[in-house]
């Protein structure tokens, strides 16, 4: 597998969705021969809010925040916005489907993704 | 294309409010590559409640520190997938570990801070002190 992915937004571009904004989060991708590892980073985002869809081959992870919004008081300095997460993947076809695994932890979306044994396994002979 | 302010006059006030602000909390650093955990800061006319997006940390790694003043948070969470030998295709998440001050602008009843880490985003609570809010003065005719 070469090219796992394919990212529709790679920065940090907000699109507004029913008045929400939408982040695309941060993602590592990391790959050995039985799997291939992807951890999103979604501060905010419990294993309640987190929606992982698969279609066809496209892998949709999407999450949403409850903003934090302390009664009384004024935001009086900012460097980070609140919001949802989407992104969206490309898997390639040795991914085994049945056997994804999803955990989210401290904001933290941890996604292992089997490799299916069929192809794991498939050597092609060489004769001379 | 390159979004450039302007100056217009809103954004001039703007920006000089946002540099005030940033020397009100100590905020203007510069440390180079390594990760600095977002903030917002909320505030009413007593006290004040801070907030950060840590994704990946947890409560255990963390340290909170008032001292003369000053708010100090410090963490450290493990870089990508430091479990699983492979080949990283993609990094974009931060790794490594993280220090960051924030100037108080009153002194904090330091038995009274409250600390909370849920789903990667710590808010700290900071009541200002009894002796140091703000008192009403009665004038009294004689």
């Amino acid at each position: 597998m070469s090219e796992l992915t394919k990212t529709k937004e790679p920065n940090e571009t907000t699109l507004m969705q029913q008045n929400e904004r939408i982040f695309v989060p941060r993602v590592d991708i990391v790959e050995n021969d039985d799997v291939v590892l992807l951890i999103a980073d979604m501060p905010g985002v419990s294993a309640d809010s987190v929606d992982i869809t698969l279609e066809k081959n496209i892998l949709t992870i999407k999450g949403v925040t409850t903003p934090f919004a302390p009664e009384g008081y004024d935001l009086v300095h900012r460097e980070y916005l609140t919001g949802g997460y989407q992104r969206a993947f490309t898997l390639s076809d040795d991914v085994d489907r049945d056997n994804i695994e999803a955990k989210v932890s401290n904001g933290v979306l941890r996604l292992t993704l089997p490799k299916s044994t069929e192809i794991k396994t498939r050597r092609i002979p060489i004769s001379n | 294309m390159l979004w450039r302010p302007t100056y217009q006059p809103l954004f001039r006030d703007l920006m000089r409010l946002n540099r005030e602000m940033d020397r009100t909390f100590g905020l203007r650093q510069t440390n180079g590559s390594s990760f600095t955990p977002p903030i917002n800061i909320w505030m009413n006319e007593e006290d004040m409640i801070v907030s950060a997006e840590l994704p990946g940390f947890d409560a255990a790694s963390m340290d909170i520190s008032v001292e003369n003043n000053v708010l100090s948070i410090s963490g450290d969470r493990e870089t990508a997938a430091a479990d699983v030998d492979g080949k990283t295709l993609r990094r974009e998440r931060y790794g490594g570990g993280f220090n960051r001050s924030i100037n108080l602008p009153y002194r904090v009843e330091l038995d009274a801070i409250n600390a909370n880490f849920s789903n990667g985003v710590l808010t700290i609570e900071l009541p200002r002190a009894a002796e140091d809010k703000p008192r009403k003065i009665t004038i009294t005719s004689a």
